[in-house]
């Protein structure tokens, strides 16, 4: 198996539980999307008793620790999900989400609000 | 010249490891992952465990730890550093990090301690990084991201907590020992 470590995949919209939740928050005043859910420490060790947001790495949009070096946070906005010029361009084949680093082919997306639910 | 088959296997073992860490040792930013590997290759209280798999990851995840001790004290130093234009400050913050990263050999090192060790000491100390330089303002609202034309039934954003290691990240072994196994 070659999976991502905490990369975002489509997934079943019955559920809006806490791993599908995101809360358009600030970070030191710039915009990020903080994301809900909890982290275990055996899968993401960064990740676990710290604030993560949706963030660039370089190559995927995933979740990754509030402020950390080299990550770019993704802002929703205007249906889209960016991170400066790059943007999130749909699923790959295995419900991956995957991005488009010229920004030439953006998926669109809508957001519903639902109650947060705990970590 | 081993005499005793245990011994000549002990012997086989302990190169095929020590080959390993120095592969990773090459690769390592700092000394403390060559510490924890010598500490794996002298132990001779479980001199032949079920599986070396289980050394090969425990080897990886002291990697990753001490890749993340690197990373915050990095971070930490620039974040003193920077707003006092002070050498002093960044000096100091290096000196805790070392003191971190010498703390989390230690416990890792110790016999049948290294999974909770190399797991519990990098989570608090990017915990300390981050709760001292990022300020996260919360928002009003909560959201859950559906993608137009998403996968059939199942657009809704979700991020996983599983997973496993992308095979690029592991070192080949070198060809003498493909053939020994515990």
């Amino acid at each position: 198996m070659l999976t991502k470590l905490g990369e975002i995949v489509d997934a079943a919209c019955v559920d809006t539980s806490a791993d599908r939740q995101i809360t358009p928050s600030t970070l030191n005043g710039a915009s990020v999307l903080l994301v809900q859910r909890s982290f275990d420490a055996s899968f993401r060790p960064d990740l676990v008793g710290v604030d993560a947001i949706v963030g660039f790495n370089g190559t995927d949009f995933k979740a990754e620790p509030a402020g950390a070096a080299g990550i770019i946070p993704v802002t929703f906005s205007g249906g889209e999900l960016k991170a400066g010029t790059v943007c999130a361009s749909g699923h790959d084949g295995a419900a991956q989400l995957t991005v488009d680093l010229m920004g030439k082919t953006c998926a669109q997306y809508t957001s519903t609000v639902v109650t947060a639910t705990a970590p | 010249m081993p005499t005793d088959f245990n011994e000549l296997r002990l012997i086989l073992r302990n190169s095929y490891i020590s080959c390993f860490c120095s592969r990773l040792f090459l690769q390592a930013p700092v000394g403390t992952f060559a510490l924890y590997c010598f500490n794996l290759v002298f132990d001779y209280h479980n001199p032949f465990p079920t599986c070396l798999q289980s050394s090969v990851k425990n080897c990886f995840e002291m990697w990753s730890f001490t890749f993340l001790v690197v990373v915050a004290c990095a971070l930490t130093a620039e974040v003193f550093a920077i707003p006092k234009g002070s050498h002093h400050n960044a000096a100091g913050a290096t000196g805790a990090c070392a003191v971190a990263a010498g703390a989390g050999t230690v416990a890792a090192s110790s016999s049948g301690a290294t999974a909770v060790a190399s797991t519990t000491s990098p989570v608090s100390l990017a915990t300390s990084v981050a709760a001292a330089s990022e300020a996260v303002t919360r928002g009003s609202t909560t959201e859950v991201l559906f993608e137009i034309h998403g996968v059939q039934n199942n657009e809704c954003l979700t991020f996983r907590n599983n997973g496993t290691y992308p095979i690029s990240f592991l070192p080949s072994f070198p060809t003498p020992y493909h053939t020994f196994s515990c």
